[in-house]
């Protein structure tokens, strides 16, 4: 018997079954409304972000003529862009500022994250392909699956099977076929118009897209063997439904939470105001302790000097405010990069031990992966948070640069002037989100533990040849 | 019962399943128990880390502070704001891992308070928290299921249930008592695990929280077993009833609140574009010229003025532009945080009814709400920190504003920052009453359908007629809520700023307008003014108008607004102007504002007659027909005669103010209030207490009422409204109030002490002479009224009947007839002090308003039309 003629009979079998489009039906519409409704409020986000960039930009150009510094000042905000995909899968967009303020001398933390103006119900979960596809869809195939081979052995099928010349495995394989078959008619339509009417959005990147579906495919193949996997080795369907039921909770709920619990506690985030205060002492007193701001300031002011070859300060040909300023914003940059690098370490380490708990739930692999291709995980966001300081110190000392060495050192700071147009050459912050290749390479781990897991999930329908308790 | 009870509790002990998932629940409980401490030990080496911390800040600030210019150094100092430490936090994480936990005091830019975040991982926020509230919200309900899907089933499949039934137990008799013990051992267990977390955590057992708290986890567990009972009686096998069941946990816990949150999800532009126009304000004041900038600034702040404020053509030279510059910036940016606020709280309230649709969402707000991890408290804590921040900084402003140098002591005596209370009790009343309301349907449907279909009374057995009527009153007792669900004794104005002399007009569109006064210190009052915010039901976040040196405020003299129909707002108020001759001088000055209260026009005078040393007091406005604003007071002294008053009307025309007085009396009452009402068909009516003299030289003061027809241009003979021969050589210090009802009805209230004494009114139909007065309370004072479009009309006073318990308000509602229909009494909370300066309006949709001062804070609450036929 062919696994293609098991799958063919599984299907036929499941469309008998009156209680199948009920289920089909029902998750074909939370994807649909999930891939709907998350498609236009993506949109609505983004909109919004568009209109308070053009705020911004007009704000920014219709200063006046005023010294480049206070200019800098006045400060740039920028706004952190969503992924074409974001809408596919929320990630960790909920929970990360969208705003970051960018001023000389310091890098501010990003603002106003939706989360904190969320009511109970984030907690909850979040509505999105992403969530229907990890947990909900995982769910369908335990009620398709639970009962594949025990129903077979129950209703003592599974001999006259055997005699008919099956084995097991391929018995089991064929299930594994019927399932998918009914997942794929469940999900690929709504998908489909999902992604065929969000065309007009914020454009997907193909390369993105497709490894996304690829290993939702895999995962969802996974998870279907498994299912199969265990209804072959379990006594009966009452038994199999809860032990899967078992899995599922502790897969898809407990298990992440607690994960993240024991990341947290191996590696300690400091508290805000301790990092406050770090970055506050490393800029007062040097990154190592010393070198103190004046000191710096003295040795700037003799190397000029030397440099110039002129006797006072009031004789250079520059500004030494703005080159001071200049020195001052690469340092600061220095020590608040310094700082901010540490943090992302700590966070890095936490988030860790999630990732690698992918290797004992396909789950948390899934997870990680999607959120990571779709553009909504931790590396976007401080891949955004790290462009925006980039380009804090370029705009900063693009007008700390211009007073410089456009000015004189005995010109004071109210005669120090840039023109409108100086203030307009400021280029607008464009972002680039990560290309394919680094998000692969960055979650390869999360990659292999999603493969490693299609094959164990493979492994354990041939295991099913060994079975010999019918 | 007890029976069946037994054999479960034997079947439970048989069962190796429901033991090991009992233990798994209790360990997964210990560990939320395990986790919430963590968290708590967390903050707290966190804030003892920032105590340390900030001893260092301060004491660096305190010798930066004496090396630079105080002023200049104070503009970029904060200090950090400590949240009290919640230890319900540990029970319920809810957002406050997402919400802020630092806050900073700041001298300038008092509203980057709202831009800040705290550092955290957003994948492990993402993640979320294993907390007793998930424990329960999440997994008892899959306990209750495993551990019920099977009763009856179970039975029936064992064939064991016919023999049940032959030995004359029936369906719902043994669904019941097996469904009674595992709700109790459910109940034990999640008992269990909230009194070792409020052990462990140090949360006090007897207080309302603990006991909401396991009223609220009762419920929840009780509409899942409800549930269970509902799927049973449709008397399927049990797989069918596991699946039903897990179908419906997955809806609740997980689908709906997922879905809810997708739709519900808030903007981010708000806050982002609130920050944009931030940044513009504080620019362009930055740049402000002196001559508009320094006015703005002393206009709100006339304490900090020393000398000459116009002494700097350059602001840049006062040490302490940048103080004002960011001041004027603030005041500029309040109106729109007021509407940041507003957005948030109806999306809050939305929010709330969302709750509905879903058990879990329902149980883990109130849960939050308990906890004070939510969103109410989080925006509650941007209100109070706005406020301390004005109030931390002024013994530093007494300092920078006078050329007084700072010392380090003064960077050790800040006030510690203690967040209002938050008013919950609705909110959990609603929460409580969307787990009761499906938990009695769930349970009236598992009734009927378990019902012994050979009794043919079955279905019109208690339950099923009890159960959903319950229900359906719980639902109607819940949307009768939802108009008050900011209403219930909210305090408008803040503890300690000492309110008084509320006063209520309406605006162009008949909602309420309320002003009132505080002390701003020993020698000035400030002026606030809210409005009533229908969406919200409740008050906007007080706009502070004005603040004026020696302000008269007192119950018959209260600073007073009116809205004129192009919408601009005239308020008036009196300032005392004394001399040695004559203690009580004062004037009356009025200023307008054409949006709607946040900038105001420069003070004038209301009367015509400036000479130093003289009284114009206790006037009263109200909107003319015309749509100008018109105002009766007590001018000069009547001539021949020290204690009476001229009583003089004047009317604003156009932009030109207050002009063409006219005289109405030349012998009023020197100190009672006065009352001008302008009626639906654009009567206007004066009423004041008047002076009625002897010829052997005694008085007697009665109210007297005068009537103009033509916008106050001719009045008519003042008339007694009631014949009281209040005899009595002095002044009473209080004055009348009327209101008409739609058929035209005049009704008077006003105090008298002639025998018998006391509060009266007198209702007197349209053009009928006035009709003989009904005593109200004796023992009462200081009356007030309003009528509504159904002709009711409410009486608020003060009840002095009890001394020993302090003065109390009563507000009384009568029907169209003069019925007493509705009475209501509020009473301090702490024995023999006082409520006090009771006002009174009414809503658009027929409700009043009430407002009282409770120990120097302003309070209101909702008199709503369907109480009033309570009597």
């Amino acid at each position: 018997m062919k696994i293609r003629t098991i799958a063919q009979h599984e299907w036929r079998m499941a469309l008998r079954d009156r209680r199948l489009p009920v289920t089909v039906g029902a998750m074909g519409i939370l994807l649909l409304v999930a891939g709907w409704t998350g498609h236009s409020e993506h949109q609505h986000r983004e909109a919004e972000r568009m209109e308070l960039v053009r705020v911004n930009r007009e704000q920014w150009d219709a200063q006046k003529t005023k010294n480049p510094h206070s200019a800098a000042h006045y400060g740039h905000f920028v706004f952190r862009p969503e992924s074409g995909m974001a809408f596919l899968d929320r990630g960790i967009n909920a929970f990360t500022g969208t705003t970051i303020y960018l001023e000389p001398h310091k890098q501010n933390n990003a603002n106003f994250s939706i989360a904190q103006e969320s009511g109970a119900s984030l907690r909850l979960g979040e509505m999105s392909i992403a969530f229907v596809l990890q947990l909900l869809l995982p769910l369908l195939i335990i009620f398709l699956g639970f009962d594949s081979i025990t129903k077979e052995k129950e209703s003592q099928r599974l001999k006259i099977m055997l005699i008919q010349g099956a084995s097991v495995s391929a018995i089991a394989m064929g299930k594994v076929g019927g399932i998918l078959r009914i997942v794929a008619l469940a999900s690929v339509p709504p998908m489909l118009i999902v992604l065929l009417v969000s065309g007009s959005g914020v454009p997907i990147k193909a390369g993105h897209l497709l490894c996304w579906l690829l290993a939702y495919g895999i995962f969802l193949a996974t998870i279907a063997c498994l299912t199969v996997a265990v209804s072959a080795h379990s006594s009966s369907s009452g038994g199999a439904l809860i032990k899967l039921l078992g899995l599922w909770m502790l897969l898809g709920v407990l298990l992440p939470k607690v994960t993240s619990n024991i990341g947290e506690h191996l590696a300690k985030a400091p508290s805000t105001a301790a990092f406050g205060y770090a970055i506050k002492e490393d800029v007062k007193n040097g990154i190592d302790g010393h070198n103190p701001a004046d000191v710096r300031r003295k040795i700037l002011e003799k190397k000029l000097l030397a440099q110039y070859g002129v006797d006072s300060v009031k004789q250079l040909p520059v500004n030494i405010s703005g080159i001071a300023m200049l020195e001052s914003e690469v340092y600061t940059t220095q020590v608040y990069n310094k700082h901010f690098e540490a943090l992302q370490a700590v966070y890095l380490r936490q988030n860790q031990v999630s990732e690698w708990s992918g290797w004992l739930n396909p789950i948390q692999a899934m997870r990680t992966v999607s959120a990571g291709l779709a553009g909504t995980d931790a590396f976007a966001n401080v891949d955004f948070q790290r462009k925006a300081e980039a380009y804090r110190l370029a705009f900063v000392n693009q007008l700390n640069h211009f007073m410089a060495y456009n000015f004189r050192s005995n010109q004071g700071y109210g005669e120090i002037k840039a023109a409108q147009e100086v203030l307009r050459a400021v280029p607008a912050f464009d972002y680039q989100a990560p290309g394919l290749l680094s998000v692969l390479m960055r979650y390869i781990g999360s990659l292999a533990a999603l493969l490693f897991w299609c094959l164990l999930g493979i492994w354990s329908i041939r295991s099913t040849a060994k079975i010999t308790t019918l | 019962m007890m029976m069946i009870m037994r054999f479960e509790l034997l079947r439970l002990l048989r069962s190796q399943m429901a033991i090991s998932l009992l233990i798994v629940l209790l360990l997964c409980g210990i560990y939320s128990l395990f986790y919430g401490k963590q968290l708590l030990g967390r903050r707290a080496a966190w804030q003892e880390e920032e105590l340390a911390l900030e001893a260092k800040v301060l004491q660096d600030s305190a010798a930066l502070a004496k090396a630079m210019e105080s002023s200049f150094f104070l503009w970029s100092f904060q200090k950090a704001v400590f949240l009290p430490e919640n230890r319900w936090s540990a029970m319920s994480i809810g957002l406050s891992d997402v919400f802020r936990q630092r806050f900073y005091g700041r001298f300038t830019m008092t509203y980057y308070q709202l831009f800040g975040t705290d550092l955290a991982n957003p994948e492990r926020l993402a993640i979320g928290n294993f907390d007793l509230a998930f424990v329960l919200v999440y997994l008892f309900p899959l306990l209750i299921i495993a551990l019920s899907f099977n009763v009856l089933s179970g039975e029936r499949d064992t064939g064991i249930l016919p023999m049940l039934r032959t030995q004359g137990r029936s369906e719902r008799r043994l669904a019941l008592g097996a469904l009674l013990f595992r709700t109790l051992l459910v109940g034990s267990v999640a008992l269990l695990l909230s009194g070792l977390g409020a052990l462990s955590f140090g949360i006090p057992w007897s207080g309302p929280l603990f006991g909401s708290w396991i009223l609220l986890v009762g419920l929840y567990l009780m509409v899942w077993f409800a549930l269970c009972f509902a799927v049973i009686s449709l008397r399927k096998s049990g797989p069918f009833n596991a699946v039903t069941l897990l179908t419906a946990w997955l809806g609740w816990v997980i689908i709906i609140p997922a879905l809810l949150n997708l739709v519900m999800q808030p903007s981010a532009k708000s806050k982002a574009a609130l920050m944009e126009k931030a940044r513009v304000i504080y620019e362009e004041n930055l740049g402000a010229k002196p001559e508009t900038a320094y006015p703005n600034f002393y206009r709100l702040r006339p304490h900090l003025a020393s000398g000459d404020t116009t002494q700097y053509s350059d602001p840049w030279e006062d040490p302490c532009w940048l103080h004002i510059a960011y001041g004027i910036s603030d005041d500029a940016l309040r109106p729109l945080y007021d509407d940041y606020r507003r957005a948030l709280d109806q999306r809050i309230d939305q929010l709330a009814w969302f709750d509905w649709l879903s058990l879990a969402l329902s149980a883990q707000s109130a849960f939050n709400l308990i906890a004070q991890t939510d969103l109410i408290h989080q925006a509650n804590h941007f209100d109070d920190l706005l406020a301390y921040q004005e109030t931390f900084r002024q013994p530093f402003f007494q300092k920078i504003f006078f050329n007084k140098k700072l010392q380090v002591a003064d960077f050790q005596q800040f006030e510690k920052y203690k967040p209002r209370q938050v008013p919950i009790g609705n909110r959990l009343l609603n929460a409580a009453l969307s787990l009761l309301f499906p938990m009695l349907l769930l349970g009236a449907w598992g009734w009927f359908n378990l019902r012994d279909k050979r009794r043919k009374v079955a279905i019109l057995s208690w339950p099923t007629i009890m159960f959903p009527l319950i229900a359906v009153l719980l639902l109607q007792c819940t949307a009768s809520k939802k108009s008050a669900n900011n209403i219930g004794r909210m305090p408008i104005s803040s503890i300690g700023k000492n309110a008084i002399s509320p006063y209520f007009s309406l605006d162009t569109s008949e909602l309420p307008l309320l002003c009132w006064s505080e002390k701003h210190n020993d020698t000035s009052g400030i002026i606030q003014l809210a409005r009533w915010d229908k969406n919200r039901s409740s008050f906007s976040a007080p706009i502070p108008v004005t603040v004026v040196k020696k302000l008269v405020t007192h119950p018959e003299e209260l600073p007073q607004v009116c809205a004129k129909s192009n919408g601009t707002l005239v308020l008036a108020y009196e300032q005392g102007t004394p001399t040695p001759e004559n203690e009580w001088a004062g004037v009356i000055h009025y200023i307008e504002s054409t949006d709607g209260g946040h900038t105001w026009n420069a003070p004038r005078l209301l009367h015509r007659d400036s000479t130093p040393g003289l009284s114009h007091s206790h006037f009263s406005l109200a909107r003319l027909a015309n749509g100008e604003v018109g105002a009766i007071w007590l001018d000069l002294s009547t001539p021949g005669f020290e204690d009476g008053r001229l009583l003089k009307f004047a009317s604003t025309h156009g932009s030109n103010g207050f002009s063409q007085e006219i005289l109405i009396e030349q012998d009023a009452c020197e100190c009672c209030r006065t009352y001008l009402y302008c009626d639906a068909q654009g009567i206007l009516h004066a009423l004041f207490r008047d002076i009625i003299r002897g010829e052997q030289g005694q008085q007697w003061r009665d109210i007297k009422h005068s009537i103009s027809k033509d916008n106050g241009a001719i009045w008519s003979n003042p008339e007694r409204i009631s014949p009281d021969n209040w005899r009595l050589n002095g002044c009473p210090d209080i004055g009348p109030a009327m209101t008409t009802l739609p058929d035209k009805t005049l009704v008077f209230n006003w105090f008298t002490g002639s025998e018998p004494s006391g509060v009266f009114i007198s209702r007197t139909p349209f053009n009928a002479p006035y009709q003989p007065k009904i005593q109200i309370k004796e023992a009462a004072r200081a009356p007030e009224i309003a009528s509504n479009q159904y002709g009711y009309f409410a009486l608020t006073f003060e009840d002095l009947s009890k001394p020993a318990t302090g003065t109390e308000i009563v507000v009384q509602v009568f029907d169209p007839i003069g019925k007493p229909s509705f009475e209501q009494t509020f009473s301090p909370k702490n024995d023999k002090k006082a409520y006090k300066n009771p006002a009174l309006t009414v809503l658009p949709n027929g409700d009043f308003l009430l407002v009282w001062v409770a120990e120097g804070q302003l309070m209101f609450e909702s008199i709503q039309l369907r109480s009033f036929k309570k009597i």
